[in-house]
This record gives structure tokens, sequence and C-alpha cells, in this order.
């Protein structure tokens, strides 16, 4: 059976199944790319989207000393990339047939300098220096990035958009990339899938792994749905619709609440920042920003990539000294100079963007039980995040998206006063991402507890948030 | 390491010859007369090359640290002698890595891959250089999420283990595998031979006068020697 001189890439057949395990990650998959065509690859959290991606690039396969790759027992059917079967090629073969852009930019990046990280796989393909540093300059100019910047220096964001910046400095005609929104402000999105939509139309085959499908929909030619181990390309966008809308909104009740909230607590704050600012190495990250939070409010934090969210949060948090400046929490001035006590961050519970760092207990229920007050409670907050199914696994087994959801059960079963979040719905499919905010609506309603959220989703513009915070 | 970046530095291959050339020579001569004159010329070397900053930051940590060892070293012998010379061969320690650390990461695999140097040793000199930072970093940021889960870290070896060196080991594995992943995804071979340098880092004029400098302070060094034999 021979591919189609248009054709991208075929997954003809394709099954497999991780070494140790029974489970079937992907079963007889069927899926072609053809070139021109802008295709958005979606499906739940732990559906195998991302392993569809390895699988194409390579990355599945086990490498012996001579740097081929070679099919396992655990696979079986072909993978063509432009026409050729690339079943027994290398990572880096592949590469010089397809770009991709994986997940966790920030573990990515090499070089010291934003322009040597562009020109890194310029190089590689052996371009000429000045054809490199014109490539760089139109990555640069595309995804706002300046050629000098120090790549310790950037934000979550920004490091997504180098990432995706130097993939498409390749110029390769095929383009793979896996949940490049997730931490993109609204603007770089929509500028990446102008680009990515412009890119299909001069000819170039694009693969779009995404969560955010009222994002990226719009742009695409074609939605193909992960589900069951199995692909469903029904060929159009018809059929996903149920897919793309936000997440549903409680801000009536929130209103009410709010009013009633603030009558019982006679317009005490919770936490009132006056006039902070924070300058780090002669930059001014943020500043002169003034924010009250009530018991039982909720406010959302977004601004462009780069602005300084998760910088304020931590500020609020103390986990970072204000440069000016102060912060009150509900009975008095807190003094800068010393350092937040444990019991400090019991009523002030903060998940991090990333949730590999807070998690070190050897199963999910103890990770829950640890700031719970008894192992009732730890059941409570297991059971209402969805996660009863999960109890004895370890943390670090799961997927980034049930690490993500974990953190933030095991913060809440602290129960703080106030819960500051930093991106937390990266990674969360529709339906988990739903019931995360039906979960958090609850507690703010049932417990009075007030929340900090940075977010760039725009799938949770409808969580009821009593203030915005744009900065 | 990055605040120690200068934007001019000296050829790579040189810096680390000159480091290892002057701290060799230096601890030979650190018991002579010519040994004050070495540290003096060394520096203003630094300084007409553009390492002042540089300079500055590395006195600031090694001129404390080599009085403190010459103090330790007076109470151990009681010889005043002995005891400048072990603070003028620690501040000598600071000095030769001075052009070393200062030098970004990228202009030495550069400029070793533009001697023709195998890719699997400068792109590993480069990314194990990184991890430093890195390494750092992560530490950094579990200590921080561990106080906000209300742990103490301690030295208690159950906790250390249980609260650091597990999430901190997931960590350095997952970024570990990532990497290298990045790295071939973005079209790295080992066995490929046809990739280019962006910016060749060359020997240049003002490398050539270092290089002159450095064999004057080499000769300096002998003349001084039988000079005050």
């Amino acid at each position: 059976m021979s591919v189609g001189v248009n054709t991208a890439i075929e997954v003809r057949d394709y099954t497999f199944r991780y070494p140790d395990s029974e489970e079937i990650v992907l079963d007889h998959c069927q899926f072609t790319l053809r070139y021109g065509e802008f295709v958005l690859l979606t499906g739940d959290s732990g559906s195998g989207k991302s392993t569809l991606i390895a699988a194409i690039i390579g990355s599945l396969t086990h490498a012996d000393d001579d740097v081929q790759a070679r099919p396992t027992d655990t696979q079986a059917g072909k993978i063509f990339i432009d026409g050729l079967d690339v079943t027994g090629e290398s990572v880096s073969q592949r590469a010089r047939l397809v770009s991709a852009v994986l997940q966790d930019a920030d573990s990515q990046i090499v070089h010291t300098s934003v322009e040597d990280e562009i020109a890194f796989g310029c190089e590689n393909l052996g371009m000429e220096p000045e054809e490199i540093g014109e490539r760089v300059g139109r990555a640069c100019a595309l995804f706002g990035l300046e050629r000098t910047w120090r790549t310790s220096a950037l934000s979550g964001g920004q490091k997504q958009r180098l990432i995706t910046a130097a993939a498409l400095a390749m110029d390769r005609r095929i383009l793979i990339l896996d949940e490049p929104l997730a931490n993109l402000d609204q603007a770089g999105a929509a500028a990446l899938l102008r680009t990515l939509a412009g890119l299909a139309k001069d000819g170039y085959a694009i693969l779009l792994a995404e969560h955010r499908i009222d994002a990226a929909a719009p742009y695409t030619d074609r939605i193909v749905r992960l589900d069951n181990e199995r692909v469903h390309d029904n060929g159009s966008r018809i059929g996903v619709r149920d897919d793309r809308g936000q997440v549903r909104d409680d801000r009536g009740q929130a209103r009410a609440d709010r009013g009633q909230a603030r009558a019982d607590n006679d317009n005490a704050p919770l936490l009132s920042a006056r006039g902070i600012g924070l300058t780090l190495g002669g930059r001014d990250i943020f500043r002169d920003i003034s924010l009250e939070i009530l018991r039982g409010e909720r406010i959302v934090i977004t601004g462009d990539n780069g602005s300084g969210k998760t910088m304020l949060l931590r500020t609020l948090a103390r986990l970072q000294k204000p440069s000016c400046g102060e912060i009150v929490f509900a009975c008095g001035v807190l003094r800068q100079y010393r350092r937040p006590s444990p019991a400090w961050f019991r009523s002030v519970g903060y998940v991090f963007q990333n949730p590999n760092v807070q998690l070190f207990m050897p199963s999910v229920l103890e990770e829950i039980a640890y700031g719970a007050k008894d192992a009732d409670t730890a059941r409570h907050y297991m059971e209402l995040f969805g996660l009863s199914h999960l109890a004895e696994r370890h943390p670090h087994s799961l997927s980034e998206g049930q690490k993500r959801l974990l953190t933030v059960a095991a913060v809440a079963a602290q129960e703080p006063q106030l819960l500051l979040l930093d991106e937390p719905t990266v990674g969360q499919d529709h339906a988990a991402l739903q019931r995360l905010m039906d979960v958090l609506g609850g507690l703010n309603r049932d417990r009075t507890l007030s929340m900090i959220m940075v977010t760039h989703d725009q799938r949770c513009s409808g969580f009821a948030a009593d203030q915005k915070i744009i900065i | 390491m990055e605040r120690f970046y200068v934007a001019r530095p000296i050829y790579p291959p040189l810096c680390i010859l000159f480091s290892f050339v002057m701290l060799l020579g230096g601890l030979l001569v650190s018991g002579r007369g010519v040994f004050p004159f070495l540290l003096i010329a060394m520096a203003l070397i630094y300084l007409a090359f553009g390492y002042g900053w540089v300079l500055l930051k590395c006195l600031c940590v090694f001129v404390p640290l080599g009085l403190l060892v010459g103090f330790i070293s007076y109470l151990l012998t009681g010889q005043e002698t002995a005891a400048w010379q072990m603070a003028g061969r620690i501040l000598l320690l600071g000095l030769c890595a001075v052009p070393t650390i200062s030098m970004p990461p990228i202009f030495l695999t550069r400029s070793l891959a533009g001697l023709h140097c195998p890719r699997a040793l400068t792109l590993g000199m480069l990314v194990t250089i990184r991890f430093f930072p890195i390494l750092i970093r992560e530490m950094r940021h579990i200590l921080e999420a561990m106080r906000t889960r209300g742990v103490r870290v301690t030295m208690n070896p159950l906790v250390l283990y249980r609260a650091f060196l597990i999430p901190l080991t997931m960590r350095l594995v997952g970024i570990s595998e990532i990497l290298s992943l990045s790295i071939e995804t973005r079209a790295f071979d080992l066995h490929e031979a046809e990739q280019t340098i962006y910016r060749p880092v060359r020997f240049t004029i003002r490398d050539g006068v270092f290089c002159t400098l450095l064999i004057v302070c080499v000769a300096g060094m002998i003349a001084g020697v039988v000079v005050w034999k």
C-alpha cells in the first residue's frame, strides 16, 4: 500500500503499550495529515495525544548503541513521514523532516541567550550563518522576543514562545506542537495560531495537540479526537463543539455571596496590598499595585507573558519581599523582614505553577493527608477533586494534569483562609477543568475560602471572579 | 554565573591556558619576592581587557577568604611570612578564575567546535555547565515549595530524603529526559557532519595582544626567580 504524494504524516494501524504494562495506550490508530492542512488533535487528559506525538517524532522507540532506533514488541504498525517509512529512524533523523514543540518549555532550554537558543536547531541543520541570522530575527519579531535576552530571566510564557520560535526557525515543512498555548497569553496564542494557519496556507502540514479547543478551533481545518485509545477523525469540525465551550459560570451566586461576605466582615479585608512594587536586577517586574480581598472573594489576575503575574502572587504569599509598598493580612502589617512560618502557609495556601516541586509523599492519599487535619478530611478532599481512583498511585507517576489537580487538592486540604493558585488549569481537559472550577466554586461558597488565581486560560473567564486584575 | 559574563571575552582556549599557566607559575613563585608583582600584573591585564567588574567581584570574595586562610595559617605555624604567602595563594586562585568564570559557555563550545572537537564533547560540556544553575534553581524551588506545604526541611535524614531528595531527583531526571529529547528534536546528531556555527569564535589581534602579555608575564616570572634567587 503506497502513501499519497500530498501526505505529510500517515499513521497506519499503529498500536502501542508501555513496557511492563498491559494497558494499551494507542489501539490500531489510523491517522493522516496532508500538506496544506492545519489539524487540531484533541482528547481527554491521558487519552494518548502526547504518546501519538512521541510515536511520530520517534521518542517511543528504543535506541541501541549505534543510535539506531528500533521497534519493540510493545508497538506495532507503521508511521510514514513525507512518504518515507520511518521505522528504525532516530529522533534526530526524523527531526530533519519534522519540527516538534514539546511540553514543559522550561526544561528544554539549552543556551543562555535567546539568539543562541533559536539558532541551535538551524546550526544542526547546517544552515549558513547569514541565513540563521535572518531566521533568528524573524522568529524574534514574530514572538516578541529580544535576541539578547537571557533565557534564565524569561517568564514561563516567554520560555514557551522561545521554544516555539526555535522550532519554527528550523523551517521544516511538517510541524507538530504539543500544548504550545499552555502558558501563552491571549495575544501570544492568537499570534501563534494565525502564524500556523498562514503556514498551512503556504503548504505546510501542522498538527496541534491542545486542550484549549475554543482558542485553536477557529484557525484549524480539521479536528481529530483521541478517545478510548482510538482516533476519531470525522474530517470536519462538526461533532466536537460540545468541548469548545467555556466553563459554567456561577457569577450571580458569587456576587450575592460577596455582598453577604462584605456585610458579615464589616468591610475588613483579609489581605490588603498597598502600592506594592518589585524590582529585580534593576528591572521593574511590577509596580504600584494595590488590591484587597475580602473573606470569600475571588480575584483573577491576567496579563501578558512576562508582566509579573507569578511574582505578584509570590509577593502576596511572602515568598518574595516587595521592593516598596506594604501588605496587611487580617490583623496587622506583615513584618517584611521575617520569614513566613509554616503556620502562615496554613492560612495562605500556595499552589505552584510547576506541580512537581510540591509533591513528596509516596501516595496520592498520603499527599493530601499530609496537610489535612485528619484522615476523613483527606478522603473528603480526594473525593471532591475526583482523585479517589488514584489513591494508591505514586504522585510522580501521574500525568501533568493530574499532578496539578493533586497539588490543588493537597493545598486545599490544609483548609487555608486564602488560596493562591498559579496557572492551575494548564493540562486540564474540559471535563477536568469544569470539575476543578466547580470544586473551587464550592469551597468558595461553603467555606468562604478566598482565592487569587493567575491564569491565561480564556476558558476560565466565566469563573466567577469578583475582581479581574490585568497587569 | 551569568552575572560574571563579559561582553568581549578572550579566545576561550587561551583563557584556559592563561589560567592554567598563571596558577602553576604563581604557585611555583609564591614563596619569592616576585609574587606580589605577578598578582599586580594579572590585575592590570584584566583591567586593560575589560574584566574590571569581574575582578572587583572576585576580589570581594577572595581577599577576605585569603586573609582568613592566612590567619589560620598564622595560628598554626606562627610564621607571618607563611601566612601572607598562603593569603597570596588564595588570591592567586581567585585571579586565575577571572577569565574562565566570565566566559559564556557558548563561546567555549563554539571555539572548540571551530577547532573540530567532537560535538558530543562540546554539547556535553555546554549542558553540564548549564546544569549547575538549573540544579541550584530547582533546589531553591523545592525548599520554597516544601515551606508552603508546611514542611521544614532539616538535616533529619528521613525528612531530607522524603521532602528534598525525592522531589529533587524526580525533577532532575525529568529535566534530563526532556532536555535530551529537546536536543534530538532539534536535529542534533553525533554522526552528522554538516552542522554549522552561527557565530564562529576566532582568534583575533586582541587575543594576540593578550597572548603576548601572557608570555611577558611568564618571562617576568622566570626573570624574577633568577633575580630574587
